[in-house]
C-alpha cells in the first residue's frame, strides 16, 4: 500500500466489480469511511439493475440475513437461489432505487446504515407509493471489502 | 388466581430464550425484554430508555425516530392514543453476534391489542433489534419491523 493513492477505497472496490461510482449517491455522508460503508448499497443496485442473482448475492456474508416480503433468507447461498430465480421471475426487469438517510458505526469494522427507497417494476419511471421502504442494512468490514450481514425493510406506508 | 412463583417465572423465560441458552445471549435479550416490560406499562421513558441516546426506530406508517428523545416522544403520544392499553409480545427467531458488543436479534411478534394474548394475523410483524454493549449494558441502536403473513406486500 502507497502513501499517496489517489484512488479512494470506495473508487477501488466499485472498480474491482466493474461499476461505475455514482458520485451522487453518498449524499452527506462523503468520508472515505462511509463511502467505503455505501460501496455495498450501490452493488445491491448494480445488481438489481444486472438482474444478476449471483451478482446479488456476492455482496453477502456467508450467513448473510435478507427478509424479502414475507420470505426470510439466513445464507448468502439462499441468497443466491431466490434471487435467481426472483430475476427469471416476479424481478424480471425491476431495478431498485434508493439512497443513504443514516450512517453509525457500531464498531471500528460494523456499520448500521438506513436507506430510503424501493422496488421500480419494468414500465415504471420512479418508486410506487405502495412500494416505497425504509431499510436497514449491517455492513461489516471483511479483510479489503464491506459486505453485508443483514438487511430488512419496512414499507413506508401502512 | 394465584400469584406467579419463581418456578413459573423462570419456566416463563426459560420458553422465551428458547434455544438460545448461553448467558451472552441471554444478557442480550435483556434488551427485547425490558422494551415488552415498558410496553405492558404503557411506560414511553422505559422504551425510550431501551435505546442508546442516537437510537434509531423505524416502523411502517412513516415513522422514522432519531434519538432517544424523538423516540419517548413518539411512545407518549402513541400510548395516549392508538396504542393506549395495548401490549407487545415477540419471541427471538436469530440472534447472532456481529462483534463482542453488537448484537443483531430477529424476532417474530406484534402488538396485542388491549386484553388480547394472541397477535391479531393483521398484527404480526417481523423484528430486527440492532443491539450493542456500552458501559457493561446492553443498548437498543436499532429497531425496525415490518408486516409478517399475508401483509406483507411487494418489496425488498
Amino acid at each position: 500500500m502507497t502513501t499517496t493513492s489517489p484512488v479512494s477505497e470506495a473508487s477501488r472496490l466499485l472498480a474491482e466489480k466493474g461499476v461505475q461510482e455514482d458520485f451522487g449517491f453518498y449524499r452527506e455522508f462523503t468520508s472515505e469511511k462511509e463511502k467505503a460503508v455505501l460501496t455495498i448499497p450501490q452493488l445491491i443496485k448494480e445488481g438489481w439493475a444486472r438482474n444478476d442473482g449471483d451478482f446479488f448475492a456476492d455482496n453477502f456474508v456467508e450467513n448473510g440475513s435478507l427478509l424479502m416480503q414475507d420470505e426470510q433468507l439466513t445464507s448468502r447461498e439462499q441468497i443466491r437461489e431466490f434471487m435467481t430465480a426472483g430475476f427469471a421471475g416476479i424481478y424480471k426487469g425491476a431495478r431498485v432505487d434508493g439512497w443513504p438517510l443514516e450512517i453509525r458505526f457500531l464498531a471500528d469494522d460494523v456499520a448500521f446504515v438506513v436507506t430510503q427507497g424501493g422496488i421500480i417494476l419494468p414500465g415504471e419511471t420512479e418508486i410506487a407509493p405502495q412500494r416505497e421502504i425504509r431499510a436497514v442494512w449491517i455492513i461489516v468490514k471483511r479483510g479489503d471489502a464491506w459486505k453485508l450481514m443483514s438487511h430488512q425493510s419496512s414499507p413506508v406506508k401502512g | 388466581m394465584s400469584a406467579p412463583t419463581l418456578d413459573d417465572q423462570k419456566a416463563k423465560l426459560d420458553a422465551y430464550y428458547g434455544e438460545f441458552t448461553s448467558d451472552k445471549e441471554k444478557e442480550v435479550l435483556q434488551v427485547p425484554l425490558k422494551l415488552v416490560g415498558a410496553w405492558a406499562r404503557n411506560d414511553a421513558d422505559g422504551v425510550a430508555d431501551t435505546f442508546t441516546e442516537d437510537g434509531i426506530l423505524i416502523l411502517p406508517g412513516d415513522v422514522l425516530k432519531k434519538g432517544r428523545e424523538e423516540v419517548r416522544a413518539f411512545m407518549q403520544a402513541a400510548y395516549a392514543g392508538p396504542f393506549k392499553g395495548t401490549g407487545v409480545t415477540g419471541q427471538p427467531v436469530d440472534l447472532r453476534f456481529v462483534t463482542d458488543d453488537v448484537a443483531l436479534i430477529r424476532t417474530h411478534g406484534g402488538i396485542l391489542a388491549p386484553g388480547e394474548t394472541e397477535i391479531d394475523p393483521e398484527l404480526a410483524v417481523r423484528s430486527t433489534w440492532v443491539c450493542v454493549k456500552k458501559d457493561g449494558q446492553w443498548w437498543l441502536a436499532g429497531y425496525q419491523n415490518s408486516p409478517r403473513g399475508a401483509g406483507a406486500t411487494l418489496r425488498w
